[in-house]
């Protein structure tokens, strides 16, 4: 069943749209990729989805929902989650805090305690400030802050961006179990060869439009887009996004 | 008076005018740190302040803490009042515009002040005690008060900040606007505990300038020059550091009177906060610290 | 205060209606000779600035029932001047360029007298005022001007006067930092140089400090007996609390202007034996015993607390008096002329106008003693205020000594 719906969408900062003509969804038990080069909008399509640019226009619905009317904080009461690109912690809160301060938590210390299953090395270190954790931990600390009021759909912009090999495998780990759980996956990739593997479908984004999308399987295949946006396959596709 | 007991009375004259200069710098730099501007209404809020507990004292109450009281409360709706229905709108509108509201509030709350009040001025009819003598340091009563009011003012302040959810929603708000209401944090919920609090830092504040000095509609406006410095100095939007920043800034004057006489002095703490700000522009604690 | 302001405006049209009807009936009678009443009605000047303009009003009430001056009836337009230099400013351009005054009588505050000095200079208009500031000197160009209080300096010299008369040996002196504070600085220092008397320590302090704990703490370092302050209000009120609360064994001489009764019952009886210096009304003038009574009666005032409408009643007598002495048609350099002759010796001493002007009309030289004070302007319109020291004893204000200075 379609969760997450976005027809003919615009969306920008300024007086020009950075994205137009955006038709994407997501369904309930799947995962998601949104791929494309530096600048290409990405981000803008997740920031629109969570209500947080100044302009938007189309229609957008989650569940059902009309979308438009509901400000950015409001949307998490719908079950959307968001974990942005940068500065996706309170960096200045502790691990605990930054749990504790997510809104329309049922059950926090259930929940607080599943995260802590979820990702071990964050129980161990709750009342470190969350400006003292590395990379990887701060990324696996944002990824539960977004999982911490049970989302329907949680929107995952590079969640791998600036991590070593071997971390990166672990976040890709956590985000397949993440259907099983019930949550449905829109991921923002770089990477988008590994991020597409894991996936069941893919869009892909140039300058502002999407100009493929379909089965991640048969966008890994297609040639032509291999070579124009996924990189060489022998060649692990360079990182970089921002820190 | 032997040279360093000199001193040592200088150093307790510059706590005394830091704690109230460090007051209204811990209002300011809370609304900077969630609101996102200097809001150059604090010093006449205190204004406010004080003359509530005027006007308590003229129905003939004599206890300080009834007009205290009475000065947290009225200072806490006038700020919750400024916020719902000005500063509210302009949100997202940008430092500046919100920076000119709160002048524009400013300069109606005093001249509605000398409208109604009058220029004249008025006192707290606090007893003349004589100070406590420890080791040829003067210690005055009014000001041991003092201070054990804005202690306990300073204490409260963090103790909501640090340990009740909405103060957990301020610094959240205050670190990464964008992320907080990502995570369903709803504005006006905190705004209004907010306002209330600064309303009251500054009804405390106003009274002790109230006390200490004397009651005219042009009072509090007169801190929030060095308050400002002490926000600056403290980093923006950390309230440990405005409220040290507020007591050094007291102190290093003071101290620098011998040197430089009682005209300069407060040329002087700017020119410490110039320099400081060239070697650390974060200030003295940095704003990454604690709010933000 | 706004109501009060229309009241005066209303008042002063009267005024103004009145010599038009005796024009009428008086054929052949000159224009009225128009006076601008610019006073602080409202601002910081208001507790003296309403007196003021009615006294205005009322001696020149006074002046047309006995005939008016040099041939004229006298007409006034009166302004609020909002003790603010920006607004007394729009003020006094229209009172020349529209209103076409001749004289502008009662500006107060030196802020507000500095600014409109030059406007008046400029346009040849006689301009008395009660401002202490001694920056009027240079403004005053044609020599047009006359002060009616004495000057901040002088102020400054009564302190020190007061404090020697009452055999204080070792003085410290505190000062506000503005014109009129150091100016009092400078003038209690002359006296006591002057009488080889030791300055213990000399403080400039800020306005609008939280605490003045470490002005206080130099000033007393060591040991004076006294302490002069050339102070305000505010900043007096704050240093004598602190002082008090200290402990410290001083006595204090203050500007009367710095201390009122509210400031007195606030602080409590530890300030009984603090001395005030101020100007004298000429107390025992008939002037002074006349028109406090006459004044009372008309417009129910009380001027015992306000020397400065005193001074505006003088204002008017004196400027009456100079056009009947300067005769009809004279221009303003003739009356100037003219003021400081019948206001100074030599001449027989008069107090009222209607005795000036029949002694002017009879060729006698007179010598206005005003109910202000003697008058006596010097050269630089200067008048020569008589100073006094009061005390405070028991929370009240009581008379002291007059001071020989
Ligand atoms: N807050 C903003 N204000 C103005 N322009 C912005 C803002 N954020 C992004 N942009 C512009 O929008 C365009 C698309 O940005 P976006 O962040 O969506 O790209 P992206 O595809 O996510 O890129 P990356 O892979 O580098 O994260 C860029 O040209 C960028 O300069
Ligand atoms: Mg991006």
């Amino acid at each position: 069943m379609t969760l997450l719906r976005l027809t003919n969408v615009e969306a920008g900062y300024g007086d020009v749209n950075i994205v137009s003509g955006i038709d994407l969804d997501v369904s309930d038990d799947e995962i998601v990729t949104v791929a494309g080069t530096n600048g290409a909008g990405k981000s803008t399509i997740v920031k629109a989805t969570m209500g947080l640019t100044p302009r938007c226009a189309g229609t957008m619905t989650f569940g059902g929902v009309d979308l438009r009317r509901r400000p950015a904080e409001d949307r998490i009461r719908l079950g959307l989650g968001y974990v942005p690109q940068i500065a996706n912690v309170f960096m200045t809160l502790t691990i605990l805090e930054n749990l504790k301060v997510v809104e329309c938590v049922s059950d926090f210390t259930a929940r607080c305690a599943e995260m802590f299953d979820l990702f071990p090395i964050l129980a161990t270190r709750r009342h470190a400030k969350a400006s003292a954790l590395s990379g990887g931990e701060r990324q696996q600390l944002a990824i539960a802050r977004a999982l911490m009021p049970r989302p329907k759909l949680i929107a995952l912009d590079e969640p791998t961006a600036a991590l070593s090999p071997a971390l990166v495998a672990q976040v890709f780990d956590i985000i397949t179990q993440l259907p099983k759980m019930g949550v449905a996956v829109l991921i923002v990739e770089q990477r988008a060869r590994q991020s597409l593997a894991i996936s069941d479908r893919g869009y892909i984004l140039d300058s502002g439009r999407i100009v493929m999308n379909g089965k991640a399987s048969d966008l890994l295949a297609d040639a032509r887009m291999a070579e124009l946006y996924l990189g060489r396959e022998d060649e692990p596709s360079v990182d970089t996004g921002t820190p | 008076m032997n040279g360093s007991l000199f001193y040592l009375n200088l150093v307790m004259n510059g706590l005394v005018q830091g704690l109230v200069i460090g007051l209204a710098a811990l209002a300011l730099t809370l609304v900077f740190a969630v609101a996102r501007f200097p809001n150059a209404a604090t010093g006449d809020l205190m204004t406010v302040g004080a003359y509530a507990g005027i006007g308590v004292q003229a129905l003939n109450v004599r206890s300080v803490i009834v007009q205290g009281a009475a000065a947290i409360l009225a200072c806490s709706v006038l700020a919750i009042g400024q916020y719902w229905f000005v500063l509210r709108y302009l949100r997202g509108r940008g430092l500046v515009s919100l920076l000119l509201a709160s002048i524009g509030l400013a300069l109606a709350t005093r001249g509605a002040l000398s409208f109604f009040v009058g220029q004249d001025q008025y006192l707290f009819n606090t007893p003349i005690m004589r100070p406590y003598v420890i080791a040829g340091l003067r210690v005055q009563v009014v000001d041991l008060w003092l201070a054990v009011a804005s202690l306990v003012c300073v204490t409260a302040t963090f103790a909501m900040l640090f340990l009740t959810p909405v103060g957990r929603r301020m610094r959240a708000i205050a670190d990464n606007a964008e992320l907080a209401r990502a995570s369903g944090i709803r504005m006006q919920r905190v705004m209004i505990p907010l306002w209330a609090a600064v309303g009251a830092i500054c009804g405390v504040a106003g009274m002790i300038l109230g006390i200490k000095t004397v009651v005219l509609p042009e009072a509090g406006w007169h801190i929030l020059l060095p308050a400002f410095a002490a926000m600056v100095l403290g980093g923006l939007g950390n309230p440990i550091g405005a409220v040290v920043a507020g007591i050094l800034l007291g102190v290093v004057q003071e101290l620098s009177t011998p040197f430089v006489g009682f005209t300069y002095k407060i040329a002087l703490s700017f020119i410490v906060l110039a320099v400081i700000l060239t070697v650390r522009p974060q200030g003295l604690f940095g704003s990454a610290e604690v709010v933000r | 205060m706004i109501l009060n302001r229309r009241t005066l405006l209303k008042t002063a049209a009267v005024a103004g209606a009145m010599p038009a009807l005796m024009r009428t009936q008086g054929a052949g009678a000159a224009e009225p000779f128009r006076v601008g009443a610019l006073n602080p009605v409202t601002g910081a000047g208001s507790p003296y600035g309403s007196s003021m303009q009615k006294a205005i009003l009322f001696a020149v009430k006074e002046i047309n029932a006995a005939g008016g001056a040099g041939g004229q009836t006298l007409e006034v337009v009166a302004e609020d001047d909002q003790t603010s230099p920006e607004p007394a400013v729009l003020a006094a351009k229209k009172l020349v360029e529209v209103n076409k005054v001749r004289a502008v009588l009662g500006t107060w505050a030196s802020g507000v007298a500095l600014a409109v000095s030059p406007i008046f200079d400029a346009a040849g208009i006689i301009h008395t005022t009660v401002a202490g500031t001694s920056g009027l000197a240079a403004v005053n160009k044609k020599g047009f001007a006359f002060r009616f209080a004495g000057t901040s300096e002088g102020i400054g010299r009564s302190l020190a006067d007061g404090a020697l008369e009452e055999g204080f040996k070792r003085a410290s002196i505190m000062a506000f930092n503005n014109a009129s504070g150091r100016e009092m600085l400078q003038g209690a220092k002359s006296v006591l140089q002057k009488a080889g008397r030791e300055i213990v320590a000399e403080v400039i302090y800020e306005p609008n400090q939280p605490s003045y704990r470490s002005e206080i703490q130099a000033a007393l370092a060591k040991q004076p007996e006294v302490l002069i302050m050339g102070s305000f209000l505010p900043d007096l009120t704050i240093i004598l609390r602190e002082v008090l609360q200290s402990g410290a064994d001083v006595k204090f001489v203050v500007p009367a202007w710095a201390v009122t009764p509210k400031s007195i019952e606030a602080l409590g009886a530890a300030t009984d034996g603090v001395l005030l210096a101020d100007y004298e009304s000429a107390l025992g003038s008939d002037a002074y015993a006349s028109f406090k009574q006459r004044f009372k009666t008309d417009s129910g005032i009380d001027i015992s607390g306000n020397h400065y409408a005193s001074c505006a009643y003088d204002m008017a007598m004196t400027l009456a008096l100079g056009m009947e002495a300067a005769g009809a048609g004279a221009d303003n350099a003739a009356i100037v002329k003219a003021m400081h002759q019948i206001s100074g010796p030599p001449g027989k001493a008069v107090s009222s106008f209607a005795t000036g002007k029949e002694l002017i009309k009879s060729g006698q030289k007179i010598n206005y003693e005003g109910a202000s004070g003697p008058l006596d302007f010097d050269d630089g319109g200067n008048a020569k205020p008589i100073y006094k020291l009061m005390i405070v004893k028991d929370g009240k204000i009581n008379q002291h000594r007059i001071l020989k200075l």
